[in-house]
């Protein structure tokens, strides 16, 4: 079960070399907490792989680290679970590119000159022509992010203006490489997306409203905002690297009971037919990621030797529930988890429907599987 | 030059002429008289009359004394030529008779000079008309001094009667010198001598105790010296210029000196068994002083009856009185029975005023509306990085280690520096020696930990020990649920901490001590399931954190007036964190040498003087993520960013002096300016804090009445991650803090006393991290304790603070709250003692909800594939609902033979199981939520076992 709870960190410092003990004990009480908080659940609130909106799952990248001048293909997964479609649900893609925003803040792509939250190096926004080829960028000159947002109207449908569909190409730009500190020059290119059922429109920003402001909505036919359900507004980010390389998972099989599952034929579970989802039959399902997709994680700075990928599964379906959708298939130092398989419990109800797994490095990298569930 | 007789007798410690003979007759030329009196206001004895008789044409300074009842005596004659009857060389001149004074009512001492506080003697010459008759007709002041002398000199003047000089036998006028001098009116000293208050919160008292007085310079005599105690013998005696005073206890305790010159006194008190106690007291003229004193035993004293319980008392105090502006005590009886703390002394602070409630698991003091890290911990002295296992289960030194506590939640002495906060010092006591001088030992389990703890002399070395050490076995059930929860425990969450006392008291002016203490928390698990909303919190978690100290400590009395403290510690601080990829390790090795030599100037005036120096070579390598702007949303999910590695070796260096004067111009006033001066390398920066304090009694005795103030300004300088080179911000400078603060302490009965406090921080360039010094910031409130001081019965206080604290983080951003902002906070503690080792207690406390951001709807990070919350601004806009919570408190405790004492505490947490939100939970994507509750009802079971 997914959810977040709003705490403090109590990052304490006392003193000099106290201070960060503190701090860090303040984090490692956040982790803990955090842990047992998933552990037991919370709240009640239907999980994060209880799909029943529309919903995008992931945005993949071709090459999770580009390198400068690279054509990189963008491809979202989306679905619309809705009961009701009004209207139908696309992916439409926001076809400007945000280049290394303000340490990284997405936010600050479109944060107007001049606000608390703008900073004196804005991040550069640079307009994607839909004609070029693989969606490459027109000019990698770019344009201050804040002015470009801030000369679209309010109140139009864009939707007909924007590339639509589950992929999206842009180049990223020769120079998006630049000097950090604490850490090997890279670029940052961030795209946005809408999966929406309805119009889509640029957000007139509240200049009282801080920094975090979404510049984009989705409207009815009356310019009425939708709800939740029926949009998602994406944040995909691709990094440059000079010298790094990061490839995205493979996922070898889909595991239902420790079988491997035919992804054309699907699962084939039967219905539960117990009074309380408690007692429904815990139905083992897997995913099986090559080693080959434990990368190393390179770092000037180590602890305990190399350092490699941390890769996680997250496990949707529109029909049955899980228990702890989210597992941990490497970690960083351990490799491969055992204990990775999750429980899913089928509806009371036969139906057809689908599953979804997503698998991520902590490094950008994404694949997915997906399988028919066929509940009688 | 004439012979004259010398008489008079004894007057205090002054030194005085004879007492007058029966018979003895006075040169009727050219002697000087001195008459004394008794006074007949109220309160004070008479000054003294000092009559210089002469002739119109012949004039006298010689000085004499007579002995109340007027009776002449006569001292240090000189004739400078006048004729007399006794000159027989001169029989052609007329024989000239002196006026003889005939009747005189003495000279009242001024009250204006009482209320001026004058200490020293005065004397008024006046010139005297006489006519034939003997009557004053003329009064004329010779060299005026104010404070009311010369009313008071000339008013007893006029209502002289004198039998009138004569020529040849011939009454006639004259004109003559007179001279009156006042010696200030005598004070009294009266109090009572006791035992410190066992764990029954009884007290014996000290008969035969010893109250010494010794003048802190001259002091004016006073006009007689029969001072005594109605219950004692009293001595009272000189040595060169410096006066004793002394009285015994009775069977009661109390004593009783009267007629104490006013001025300045140490104060010694002392009784075979006892340690004694000593300290300065400035004593008023005319005024009476209440010392109540109460004294340790040297040794432990076998365990009293079954109806009672020796227990040491610690001291939690606000401030010091001589050189902070509030002090505030909590005897051990409270801290250790406080509901809700399971006994632990430095849980008990989070109750007292202007201490703000943290959330529910974070050990952290948040004072007056300061961030948690502007609070330092020391340790007798010692900067400790840690004052909390795993941020709040225990403290590091367990309660049974501790003497006192000393907390300043504000405004504090330049002894301190490098926060902008508040202060808590942590006392360690002496190793205990039994009567026996066998071991006295002591352990206790519970449901987190169990320590032990053993003292006593190392065989007869004149050296004493303690040793004491905890376990935490919070692992054994810990590690069960997390493993059903999915994760994998390498070491469940475990705690020790540890101490080692060896002390020697070489004499009563010299005592050595060596002290090392330290701490260690560890965990390690692998969660194999990954939090939906930051997946990069997850896989495998370390956590160590340790650190210890050898502190060596030497207290040396060089003399009466002067005292050398030094401190000095050495040790390591050790975190060794990681979380999937991102580690931090940290290996610090920090030097901290303190001196103070403190020197008393004059009376009424103390000099201290101090080094304060810190000096930390360290190691760190990490690997975390950018941290987030201050009151801005995150870049994303933990992880989502390249983290930033840092590999460094450097040192800290960050010397300090100070200087501070205690001034006590009058008694009930103390002033206390002083000034600090701190440098830090790593920002190549000095930091001038000047700061003062005052105190003023409005009313000494009971029931006491203090106003108290004070103003400061205090420097804290940056993190070191501020200044790091990736993390931080070059070219900053100190955080600062004005303090301002003021009140007033009422005692209201003998056991029942109320302090008010007001208090106002002002914060200026603030540190923020990444963006530089362009914070600002202020805090502000209302204090009030209420408490009832414990006795064989009872103890309790009402704890009430009103304040409000607030950011900005630039100058372009609007003021915010503080994170830890709490308006209301109100603590009721009380504890009854039922009898029969029965004893229950409840605490009580309501305070405004913690500050939460909402969130809402808003993006989704399609790489990490989480949902990015929407956070609304200005950060920290909406309370929880208000928190209220019941702890109930019962312990039992039995004595068994052989001076075995156990004891059973049941401290139930919630015990109405309020659901307290701590904070507020939200489904994936932030469309629904709902408050999250604390701790729920939660008992708790001790065992403790004392030999």
């Amino acid at each position: 079960m997914k959810a977040a709870l709003s705490t403090r960190s109590g990052a304490a410092a006392r003193g000099v070399s106290s201070s960060s003990v503190a701090g860090v004990a303040g984090v490692a009480r956040v982790a803990l907490f955090a842990v047992v908080a998933v552990a037991c659940g919370a709240a009640g609130f239907d999980p994060a792989s209880k799909v029943d909106s529309v919903r995008l799952f992931v945005v993949k990248a071709d090459k999770p680290f580009a390198k400068p001048g690279e054509t990189v293909t963008l491809e979202g997964l989306t679905t619309d679970a809705r009961k009701e479609k009004t209207r139908a649900a696309k992916l439409y893609w926001i076809p400007i590119l945000c280049l290394n925003p303000p340490d990284d803040l997405y936010y600050l792509c479109f944060a107007p000159p001049g606000s608390a939250s703008a900073d004196a190096q804005a991040a550069r926004l640079i307009p994607i022509s839909s004609s070029s080829p693989g969606g490459a960028m027109a000019s990698s000159a770019g344009v201050s992010g804040a002015n470009l947002f801030a000369s679209l109207p309010t109140g139009v449908d864009l939707a007909p203006f924007l590339p639509q569909g589950p992929t999206f190409a842009f180049t990223m730009p020769e120079d998006s490489v630049q000097e950090r500190k604490g850490i090997p020059p890279y670029g940052l290119a961030i795209v946005f997306n809408i999966a929406c059922a309805g119009r889509v429109e640029f957000a007139a920003r509240d200049a009282s409203g801080g920094a975090q402001q979404v510049p984009v909505l989705c409207s009815d036919e009356s310019g009425k905002r939708l709800p939740p359900s029926d949009y998602v507004i994406g944040i995909a980010r691709v990094y440059a690297w000079a010298d790094r390389v990061n490839t995205n998972p493979v996922v070898e099989s889909l595991t239902a009971g420790g079988n491997d599952v035919d992804l054309t034929a699907g699962i084939t579970l039967d219905r539960c037919t117990s009074a309380k989802e408690s007692e429904c039959a815990e139905n083992k399902i897997g995913l099986r990621v090559s080693e080959a997709s434990w990368e190393p994680n390179p770092s000037e700075v180590t602890r305990d030797g190399e350092l490699r990928e941390q890769i996680w599964v997250d496990y949707y379906a529109d029909l049955g529930t899980f228990d702890d959708e989210a597992r941990l298939l490497f970690d960083t130092r351990q490799g491969r988890v055992s204990e990775s398989d999750v429980k899913y419990r089928a509806p009371k109800d036969a139906a057809d429907g689908t599953l979804w797994a997503v698998v991520h490095d902590n490094r950008g990298g994404a694949a997915w599987v997906s399988a028919p569930l066929h509940i009688r | 030059m004439d012979s004259v007789p010398r008489l008079g007798g004894q007057i205090g410690p002054e030194r005085v002429a004879p007492k007058a003979k029966a018979g003895d007759v006075p040169s009727p030329l050219n002697k000087t008289y001195v008459v004394g009196f008794s006074a007949t206001k109220a309160g004070y004895r008479g000054a003294v009359l000092v009559l210089a008789l002469s002739t119109a044409t012949f004039t006298s300074s010689r000085a004499a004394f007579a002995q109340p009842g007027g009776a002449p005596v006569q001292r240090d004659v000189s004739d400078r030529g006048a004729a007399t009857a006794a000159d027989p060389g001169r029989t052609n001149r007329p024989t000239i008779t002196m006026p003889v004074v005939t009747k005189d009512a003495g000279a009242a001492y001024p009250q204006q000079a009482i209320a001026d506080k004058i200490k020293e003697q005065v004397t008024i010459d006046l010139i005297l008309e006489l006519d034939a008759t003997g009557a004053v007709t003329r009064v004329t002041v010779d060299k005026p001094v104010g404070h009311g002398f010369e009313e008071a000199a000339t008013e007893a003047a006029k209502a002289l009667q004198y039998e009138p000089a004569k020529r040849n036998g011939q009454a006639i006028a004259a004109k003559i010198r007179h001279t009156y001098v006042f010696n200030p009116p005598a004070s009294r000293v009266r109090g009572r001598v006791a035992t410190e208050r066992g764990g029954a919160g009884r007290e014996s008292p000290v008969q035969g105790a010893t109250l010494t007085l010794t003048s802190l310079g001259v002091v004016p005599a006073p006009p007689d010296s029969r001072s005594s105690s109605s219950l004692s013998p009293l001595n009272a005696g000189s040595s060169g210029s410096v006066s004793t005073f002394s009285a015994t206890a009775q069977s009661d305790g109390t004593f009783r000196l009267d007629d104490v010159p006013a001025g300045s006194y140490r104060i010694v008190v002392a009784a075979a068994g006892f340690v004694p106690q000593s300290y300065e007291e400035t004593l008023e003229a005319g005024q009476e002083a209440t010392i109540d004193v109460r004294l340790a035993r040297e040794v432990v004293a076998p365990l009293p009856s079954a109806k009672g319980e020796e227990v040491d008392e610690v001291e939690i105090r606000g401030k010091r009185p001589p050189r902070e502006v509030t002090k505030r005590t909590l005897e051990q009886r409270e801290l250790s029975r406080i509901p809700g703390t399971n006994g632990d002394a430095l849980r008990a602070i989070q109750n007292l005023p202007g201490v703000a409630r943290p959330p529910a698991i974070a050990g952290l003091l948040i004072v007056r509306g300061a961030a948690p890290n502007e609070t330092n911990i020391y340790v007798d002295g010692t900067l400790v990085p840690l004052v909390y296992h795993f941020g709040g289960l225990s403290s590091v030194i367990p309660t049974e280690m501790l003497e006192k506590i000393d907390f300043y939640p504000g405004n504090f002495s330049t002894t301190y520096g490098r926060v902008t906060g508040a202060i808590v010092d942590v006392g360690v006591r002496d190793p205990k020696v039994r009567k026996d001088r066998g071991i006295h030992g002591l352990a206790q389990a519970d449901l987190i930990d169990a320590r032990v703890l053993a003292e006593g002399p190392i065989f007869n070395t004149g050296w004493t020990f303690a040793v004491a050490g905890r376990r935490s076995y919070v692992d054994l059930w810990l590690k069960p649920v997390l493993e059903k929860a999915g994760a994998g425990v390498t070491t469940a969450p475990v705690y020790y901490d540890y101490q080692a006392i060896v002390q020697r008291d070489f004499d009563k002016k010299n005592s050595l001590r060596f002290f090392f203490f330290g701490s260690d928390d560890r965990l390690s698990l692998l969660t194999r399931t990954v939090n939906g909303s930051n997946p990069g919190i997850g896989g495998n978690i370390t956590l160590g954190t340790a650190f210890y100290r050898l502190q060596a400590r030497y207290v040396g009395k060089f003399s009466e007036d002067t005292e050398l403290r030094l401190t000095a510690a050495v040790g390591k601080d050790a975190i060794d964190f990681s979380i999937g990829d991102n580690f931090f390790v940290l290996s610090s090795s920090p030097v901290n040498p303190r001196a103070e030599l403190s020197h008393r100037l004059a009376p009424g005036a103390r000099n201290n003087f101090g080094l304060d120096i810190l000096y930390a070579p360290y190691t760190v390598n990490l690997r975390l993520p950018p941290p987030p702007r201050p009151g801005s949303p995150p870049a994303g999910p933990f992880g989502s960013q390249p983290p930033l590695v840092v590999s460094d070796s450097d040192a800290i260096y960050r010397p300090g002096m100070y200087d501070e004067l205690e001034l006590t111009p009058f008694a009930g006033t103390r002033i206390v300016p002083g000034v600090r001066l701190d440098y830090a390398k790593d920002i190549r920066s000095w930091d001038v804090q000047p700061r003062v304090t005052v105190r003023q009694d409005v009313r000494r005795e009971f029931p006491r009445t203090t106003l108290k103030g004070g103003v400061g300004r205090f420097a804290q300088p940056p993190q070191p991650q501020e200044t790091n080179r990736v993390f931080g911000s070059p070219g900053l400078v100190s955080n600062v803090a004005h303090h301002y603060g003021g009140g007033f302490e009422q005692e209201i009965t003998r056991q029942l006393e109320i302090g008010v406090d007001a208090f106002f921080r002002q914060y200026d360039r603030r540190v923020v991290q990444r963006l530089g010094n362009v914070g600002e910031g202020r805090a502000f409130g209302l204090e009030t304790l209420l408490r009832y001081k414990p006795d064989d019965r009872f103890f309790g206080f009402l704890a009430y603070t009103l304040s409000r604290s607030v950011r900005k983080d630039s100058p372009d951003e609007p003021e915010r709250l503080f994170n830890f902002d709490q308006t209301h906070i109100l603590t009721a503690v009380g504890s009854y003692r039922l009898g029969n080792g029965w004893e229950i207690g409840a605490r009580f406390r309501y305070i405004s909800g913690s500050l939460n951001t909402p969130q809402q709807y808003g993006f989704y990070d399609a790489t990490v594939g989480s949902y990015i919350p929407l956070a609304e601004f200005p950060p920290f806009g909406r309370r929880n609902p208000a928190f209220h919570q019941l702890d109930v408190r019962v312990d039992k405790t039995w004595q068994l033979h052989g001076g075995l004492k156990l004891s059973a505490y049941l401290d139930i947490l919630n015990a109405y199981n309020q659901a307290n939100v701590e904070g507020v939970s939200y489904n994936y994507n932030q469309t629904l939520s709902t408050n999250a509750a604390g701790i729920p009802f939660l008992p708790s079971l001790g065992l403790r076992g004392e030999l």
